[in-house]
Formats: structure tokens, sequence, C-alpha cells
């Protein structure tokens, strides 16, 4: 009998076959990623500045803002489980898995939008940073690379949507961060820290993916 | 003597994963419902965690020393053929990641008939099927690993040869139209859209959920060969539209692949 191409590739493929080991779940690795990323940001605002007077009691006295602050930690967490489980092959369609976080991210500035006319709090400068746009881009380059750790065992079928959430969860961290070290104001959190969200998730969506294993 | 679960709870165990998932069910939630009811109407007492854990370490024990032994075990006859076939896949995907070659090899030579014939139903006769069957074939080597049982393996296959499969229409799309000056590709350019001309008819049904217009730019750049702007100019749209059509079309027929399922 001839050998096809497709047979010979076949014999070549189960030749010396070694034993596998599967990745963490989807769910793992995002608690993972997502203890490492919050311990590196929440450390790194903290040694680089103090986090704003009184922000503990205005958290847990102020529902609106509490608010913002459950759909930004909402819309972090979906973003990076999403990415997660779209790096793995699987029936799950690439914008059924992007539909939650962006829709979460969406609700979360929608909420900050309202704030422009009925703020959660009273906009003050009080705890400004001076740098926070360039602290928040800055702060989101090492839980991109953490995530590059996380997904270089899998196998990614899209990945520039993987790219693109982790590059939005990422920048979402220290952007939830600096509305509790920053001042508050609904436009300086929609300008300075969301701003730099969409930015890095773009950027995260086009140059990051290309060191994202191709399969 | 140690009683069984079959005989405690009047299952007709065999040797199945069925059985065993039951098996599992009881040390996980000992006292489930439907158990304390089937029980306490035969006289007997439910099980509860001291009696049930004996029960089945000594059960998983006799029955299975290793994970993917369990699952190249003959199981249960599946519904329909479909689930068998899903069944077999795992079973012999679980052995390969454990390093059995015999499996591996059986299940790629699976795979390829599977793969082959998918296509076919979807693209119709084009000569790129043999190419994709074995970048489809290469990636779930690559991707092996990512597979995690019990979840279904015909999802996991068939969302790589989808990816593939517009990957290649996407790569032939950027070849065929580059360096036509030369003749020697000329000719083969001519045996290719004679050959595709037929195809392209199956292909048309195939990807029947298009629009015209769309499957038009899609069977004229990527199926017939023809440059961008030589199909702008048959269909009578500028380069730009032609180019747009080509990428939403390749877009709808991923999205159909992917609604499409196995």
């Amino acid at each position: 009998m001839v050998k096809t191409d497709t047979d010979k590739l076949i014999a070549s493929l189960t030749d010396d076959l070694q034993p596998v080991s599967t990745p963490l779940p989807a769910w793992i690795a995002t608690v993972g990623w997502l203890a490492l990323a919050w311990t590196w940001v929440v450390g790194v605002t903290i040694a680089l500045g103090p986090m704003r007077e009184g922000w503990l009691s205005q958290l847990l006295s102020t529902p609106q803002f509490a608010l913002e602050f459950a759909l930004g930690a909402s819309a972090i967490v979906a973003a990076s489980y999403a990415a997660l489980q779209l790096s793995t092959p699987s029936q799950r369609t690439v914008r059924r898995s992007l539909a939650p976080a962006f829709a979460l991210l969406t609700a979360w500035v929608a909420l900050l939008v309202y704030g422009l006319f009925d703020p959660a709090l009273a906009p003050s400068m009080a705890g400004k940073r001076p740098h926070c746009f360039v602290e928040t881009l800055a702060f989101s380059v090492v839980p991109i690379a953490m995530g590059l750790v996380f997904v270089r065992r899998r196998a990614a079928l899209d990945r520039k949507a993987v790219a693109l959430l982790f590059g939005l969860g990422a920048a979402a961290i220290p952007a939830l961060i600096m509305q509790a070290a920053c001042m508050y104001d609904p436009q300086h959190a929609l300008m300075v820290h969301l701003g730099p969200v969409a930015i890095i998730g773009v950027l995260s969506g086009l140059l990051v993916s290309r060191f994202i294993p191709k399969l | 003597m140690l009683m069984t679960i079959d005989q405690a709870y009047g299952w007709n165990m065999g040797e199945g994963r069925a059985q065993r998932a039951r098996a599992l069910a009881v040390f996980v939630w000992p006292r489930a419902p439907w158990q304390s009811l089937s029980a306490a109407s035969r006289g007997l007492a439910p099980l509860s965690w001291a009696t049930t854990l004996p029960l089945v370490v000594d059960l998983m024990a006799s029955i299975h020393p290793t994970t993917s032994e369990a699952f190249l075990e003959p199981a249960a006859p599946a519904q329909n053929p479909r689930a068998a076939r899903d069944q077999r896949w795992t079973a012999l995907m679980v052995a390969a990641q454990a390093g059995d070659a015999v499996a591996y090899q059986t299940l790629l030579g699976e795979l390829r008939d599977a793969i082959s014939s998918y296509l076919g139903s979807r693209f119709g006769d084009v000569e790129w099927i043999d190419d994709c069957v074995q970048e489809s074939l290469l990636a779930i080597h690559k991707a092996r690993h990512t597979f995690v049982a019990p979840k279904p393996i015909a999802a996991w296959v068939f969302a790589i040869v989808s990816n593939k499969s517009i990957d290649m229409f996407r790569r032939r799309g950027a070849g065929v139209g580059k360096n036509t000056e030369a003749s020697d590709q000329l000719d083969d350019r001519e045996q290719l859209m004679a050959r595709s001309s037929e195809s392209a008819i199956d292909a048309g049904r195939a990807l029947g959920w298009l629009e015209p217009k769309y499957r038009k730019a899609l069977m004229l750049t990527k199926l017939q060969g023809y440059t961008v702007e030589e199909a702008a100019s048959m269909a009578g749209v500028s380069h730009t539209a032609m180019r747009t059509r080509v990428s939403r079309a390749l877009r709808m027929v991923k999205r159909g692949l992917e609604r499409d399922g196995i």
C-alpha cells in the first residue's frame, strides 16, 4: 500500500511520543494571575505614593462608589478568565467570550459617566497623584507579562483576542486602584484612569499578541 | 466480606464509566435523596462517608490501576454513533496524553478521515483539503496537552480545524495573486482555475450561508484564484470594495463554521 503524505505525517507525530501534562484549568490560572497582578499593582502603587485618605470608609459608606469598584473588579475578573479560557481550543466563540468582559467594562464606564451628573463622592483634588496617567500605563506592563507566562503552555486559536483581554484586564487593575489612590472625580477617572485601559487594550491586541505562541 | 455498592444499592453495575461516576457520586454525596429512597425501599440504611469510602476505594482500585487505562476500557455502548465516536476519541486522546503511541496513531488516523470529510462537506472538492488536514493534525499534535477529559473532544478538535481552514483560505488569497507575470505560474494558475471552477459549485453549496455578493467575492479570489483587482473588475466594484467583501466573507465563514459546530 502506498503511504500518503498524511500517513507519513501521522507516523512522524506518533514516533517517540512523550507523555504530556495538561495546563492549569482556566479558573485556577485566573486566580493565580489575579493574585500576582493585584499584589504587584497594589504594592507598587503604595510604594510610589500614599492611598487617598479615607478611601476605605468612602467605599464602605457610599453604595455608588462601592458599585463602581465592584463593576471594575468584576470586569477585571471577567476579562482575565475569558483570556485564559480562549487560550485553549474550545467550541466557545470569541464573541461569546468577549461579551461578559466588555459588558462589565461598559457598565463601569456608564456608571462613571452617570457620575458626571450625580457623582458618588464630592469631586475633590484631595489625594491627587501627579503622574497617575503614566502610572496606570506603566503598572499594567508587568501583569501583561505575567499573562504571557500563564498562556505560554496553552494553545490560543485567536491570539489577538487573548492579548486584548489580557491588556484590558491588566490595565483595569491600576485604573481601579487609582480610584482609591488618586483624587476622586468621574471626569478625571474616565480620562486619566480608564483612558489607559483602552490604549493598553488596543496596543496589547496588536503587539503583545505576537508573543503568544501560534498554534 | 466487603459489600459492594451494587449489592447495597441494587445497581446493575458493569465495568463502565457511568457506574464509576455513580460510585463517585455516592462518595461525594453519600446521602443523595434518590439513594436514601432507593435504599430505604429495600430496608437498607443510607450509606454514610464511613461506609462509602472503603467501598469506593475498593471498587476503584479493583478496576482501574490508572486513569488512562480506565478510559481505554470498553465503555457502555453509547446512545448514538456520534457519542460512541466521541467516547472512543476521548479514550484514545487520554491514552495518547499518557504516551501511548498506538492509541495516538489510531486517533490521528480516525481524525484524518473525519477532518477530510468535514472539510469536504463544507468547502467541496477543493485541492487544498489534504494540506488543511495535515495542518490540522499538526495543530492537534501541538495542542494535545490542552484537551481535558471529559470535555467534548469533537468541539476541541473542530475548533482547531475551523481555525486552520480559515487560515488556509486567507493564505490562498495571499499566495495565488502574487507574481502572476511569470508564465509557469500562469500555467499552474490556469490548471488551478479549471479545477477550482468545478469544485466551486460544490463550495458554493457549502458556503450557502453567505450573501451572493460575498460568496462571489470569496469564490473569485480564494477558490478560482483571481487577484482582488481582477475580481473587482469582474464584479464591477472598486478594488477597496472587493477587498472589504472578501474580508467580511471570511469573517462570515469563520462565524458560520463556529455556529455550524460538528
